[in-house]
Formats: C-alpha cells, structure tokens, sequence
C-alpha cells in the first residue's frame, strides 16, 4: 500500500478517536468530579444514537438532531440519574456504585428494545456532508471532517471553561477535595448534578456525531463501554486531556491494526491497556490525586 | 477572659462518631467576640473532629451548636461556611491544582454585618502576604509548607469570617515561619476577628490566646485562662507533654 493509502486511514481512524474523545471526556469528567465510573455512559451513547435516528425522521433535519438531543440528553438522563439514583450511592462502597450503573445500563438496553424493538437502525449521512476531499492520493471524507473539528473545538471549550472560569476553577477544587470545597461555602452537590449533566451531554453529542456513520442496534452500548473506559485508563481517570491522548492511541492503533495485524485488531487495545498500567498505573496523565 | 464579648458560638454536650467508634464525649464549648480561644489537646485527642463537627463536615451524633441565634447541628457544611464559620485545616491547606489566585477567588464571600472594621479582598490580602501576590500565577501545590500554610489563612480570610477556625497552623512548619504566622494573627486578633485556635505548640497558642480548653480522648479537661493553666502543672504535664 503507498504511503497516501496509510494517511487516509490515519485520518480516518483520527475522526473514531474524537468520538471516543466525546464520551471519555464526559466519562473521566464525572469521575474526576463525582468519583463514580458511570458504566451506563455506554448506554446512553446507544440511547442518543437511537433517539438522534427518530428525531431525524420525524424533523427530516439532522441539523435539528444534532443541536437539540445533547442539550435535552444532559439536562433530562443526567439530570434524573444523577437526582434520582447516583446521588445516594456517593457514600456506599464502590461495589454499590458499580452495581447501579450497570443496573441502569440494563434499563436503557429494555427500554430501547422496548420503543425501537430489536432490528438496526441507520440514520443515513446528511446531504451537505456527503462527499470527500482530496488532495494528491489522500482522501478524507467530509464527515470525518466535521468530526475532528467537533471534537477539538469542544476539548477546546472544556479546557476553557475549566481553567478561565470559575465554575472551571470550582470543579477542578471538586476533585482535589470536596470537604475543602464545602468549607469554602460551594455547594457540592449541585457541582456534582451540573457535572453529571454536562457528562451525560457530552455522551449526548458523541451519539449525534457518530450517528451518521454508525448503526445503531442493541449490544454496541456494552462494546462501546469497554472502548472508552480503556480510553480513560490510559489516559488518567480523571484527565481530559489523557482522555484525548488515550482516545487518539487507540483510534489510531485500531485503525491501523485491521490491515496490518487484523487477527490481532480486537485485543490490541487491551494490550496497550496492559502495558500502561504495567509502567504507569495511575495513566498517562493520571495524578495519584485524581485531577480534572 | 471577658464576660462582656458577645458569644459568637456555643457549643454544647457535643458527641460524635467516626463510624462505631465515639470520638467526642460531650464536649461543650464557647467562643466570644474578637477573642482566640484555645483548644490545646495531642494528636488524636479529638481537636479536628470537633471543629470538623463544627463546620458540618462530620455529622455529631447529639448535641447543639449554637451560631448566630441557630443550632447549627443538622446545617449542610457550604451552608454554615456560607453564614460566616471559615476553617484552614491543616490536613488539606489549599487547592494543589488551583493557582494561588485561583485559591483566593474560590474562598471569596462578601461580609456578613456591616459593622466590620475590615473587609477583605484579593488586594488586601496580598497587603498582608506580599509573597502571594508574587506567586499569584503558581500552582499552590508548587508551594512550600509554609507558603501554603500562609495561603490556606488568607483563602479562609477571603471569606470574610465571622469566626476564622484556625487548626493547628504551625504544624510541621519552621520556627521562623510560625513566628511570622504568630505576628499575622495578632493582627487579625487586632481587627477585631474572632478566632478559635486549635494547637499542639502551647507555647504558641499562649502567646495569642485569650481563653484555653484542653481537650484529651474526646472530652474537655481543662477550660480557664492560660494563667490559671500554668498554675496547674498537674494538667499540663497529664495532658499536653509530648
């Protein structure tokens, strides 16, 4: 294969890294803050996927989709997950918590059977991204395109809010130390729900992004879980950027591993797993402190 | 001690629990206006607990702490920092991955009552510790023990406090350094700041303190003037010799 052929699937394998970028940031984010690895983050990706197809059916629009469903998949799931459910297992062992998400990822996996039965559905690439670029051998589809940039410019908003803001400066005292928070006159909890919210809305906008090269069907909640916690493992639970980097490692190295060692494609990520927590167990950018 | 300072708060027949085991035995308590009142006691005797009750961080199992008209007891802890009673733990003394200004801003609240002589604010703070003005910018888990000790005082000031909760400040420090902290509190105390003093270093603590409890296994052994401690080497020798 020339050279031009490996860019292309560089790229490409690039634009699947920043949608594990998506739902990692949210992931390492409410843990970073709360504590809790939310294994249901995987369902709510598959939910968003299955709710962006029937919004784009009934509206026609994707546009609509696009803008809507991670705003109104934040503040409705996060928001009634975290009030309802997480909000009283912060202090029961992790076990308990453990339990919970996975309990919730079983409700959302019924529930989807329930209003979208069992077959696939595919939301269909809108008109204005169809296409591609090229330049010399090198091609990029216009999709992948907006993903990368969708991406990037929400890490770029994270990292804003983060440390030019005070909310930012208020969630990052959250994971240093909540006790520290309280006494400064911060009230926790409502850090807590607003982090959980925006977590959920991230997992919101990574389905509308992946929703027109994916198909959504029952299962890929569970396979897409697995994905992205290895992502924050490597990178640092708590990190966004370790998110980015371990996002990037393993889109790339999935990418590439198919053509070159496709016997090996699906265990090499776990390998990478392995090797990083052999030589620097806390992750990439993992603080023995958890820090956003 | 003078009877005529107003009580800014009262503790009463505190108890609490660290899971099964009893930590306070009904520990009372009482901190007047503007005066630093001593709570002397080793490692482990109960002095962060019962602060750590004070501020709502650890749930007392009965008693009554009474701030401002109110018994406190059942009051979410943002909230009771929110009305005014602002600790600097030693344990964790500043947000490591916040910038020394970061930390100022965070522990910002407006005063409370009109009547105060000072308010304090970012610039004022610095007037006070020059050295964070300089190191305004840095991460505070850059800092060295005593930089952060000194910025774990002025983020509690920042709050404007009613009652400034002070948990053993010198701790771990240089002679030099907790010389230089001695001289911030008399000002503060100078200001009319009413603050509650917990201390292994007597030695310290008597230098500022107005009234003295000794606390030893969770319950209080001695409350009175330090004068009146000194005259009891009995208690001091039991309580508080290394």
């Amino acid at each position: 294969m020339s050279g031009d052929i490996w860019i292309s699937l560089l790229i490409a394998g690039l634009s699947r890294a920043m949608i594990y970028f998506l739902l990692a940031s949210g992931l390492t984010l409410i843990f970073g803050v709360l504590k809790v690895i939310n294994f249901a983050h995987g369902a709510f990706y598959m939910l968003g996927i299955f709710i962006c197809y029937s919004v784009v059916k009934l509206t026609g629009n994707f546009a609509v989709a696009f803008l809507i469903i991670p705003l109104v998949f934040g503040l409705v799931i996060g928001g009634l997950t975290e009030t309802v459910l997480f909000r009283r297992v912060y202090k029961a062992e992790h076990v308990m918590q453990l339990l919970l998400s996975i309990g919730v990822t079983y409700i959302i996996a019924d529930v989807v059977k329930i209003i979208w039965g069992v077959s696939p559905y595919s939301v269909g690439m809108p008109e204005i991204f169809r296409g591609f670029f090229s330049l010399g051998g090198i091609t990029i589809t216009k999709y992948n395109l907006f993903i990368i940039a969708i991406s990037l410019v929400t890490a770029l908003a994270m990292f804003a809010v983060l440390y030019k803001t005070k909310i930012g400066s208020i969630i990052r005292a959250c994971t240093y130390n909540r006790e520290m928070t309280m006494t400064a006159g911060v009230n926790v909890s409502r850090v807590f729900t607003i982090v959980f919210v925006v977590g959920t809305a991230l997992a919101g906008l990574a389905s509308v992004t992946a929703a027109p090269i994916t198909t959504g069907m029952l299962g890929m909640d569970n396979e897409m879980i697995m994905i992205v916690f290895s992502v924050v493992i490597i990178g640092g639970a708590g990190s966004i950027t370790g998110a980015l980097l371990g996002a990037t490692i393993i889109g790339v190295v999935e990418a590439l591993a198919v053509p070159l060692l496709p016997e090996f494609a699906e265990v090499i990520m776990y390998v990478i797993v392995a090797i990083v927590l052999l030589f620097k167990p806390q992750g990439l950018f993992g603080k023995s402190e958890a820090r956003v | 001690m003078d009877k005529n300072h107003k009580v800014v708060l009262e503790v009463k027949d505190l108890h609490t629990y660290y899971g099964l085991s009893h930590i306070l035995f009904g520990v009372s308590l009482v901190v007047r206006q503007g005066e630093v009142t001593c709570l002397l006691g080793r490692n482990g005797a109960g002095k962060t607990t019962l602060i750590k009750s004070i501020c709502g961080l650890v749930p007392a199992s009965s008693g009554e702490v009474w701030y401002q008209g109110k018994n406190i007891i059942k009051t979410p802890a943002y909230r009771i920092a929110a009305s005014g009673i602002i600790p600097a733990f030693s344990d964790n003394r500043v947000f490591g991955n916040l910038t020394v200004r970061e930390n100022l801003e965070i522990g910002k609240m407006s005063p409370r009552s009109s009547d105060k002589k000072v308010i304090w604010t970012i610039e004022k703070v610095y007037e006070l510790f020059p050295i964070l003005k300089e190191f305004e910018k840095r991460w505070a888990g850059s800092l060295s023990g005593g930089q952060q000790q000194i910025l774990c005082v002025a983020k509690a000031l920042m709050g404007n406090p009613e009652l400034l909760i002070l948990d053993e400040p010198t701790i771990g420090l240089a002679p030099v350094v907790i010389e230089s902290i001695g001289e911030q509190v008399e000002i503060l105390k100078a200001e009319n700041t009413s603050i509650l003093l917990t201390e292994q270093n007597v030695k310290f603590a008597s230098k500022l303190g107005d009234t003295c409890s000794i606390i030893d296994m969770g319950e209080i052994k001695f409350q009175g003037t330090f004068g009146e401690l000194y005259k009891n080497e009995s208690i001091v020798s039991e309580y508080l010799s290394v």
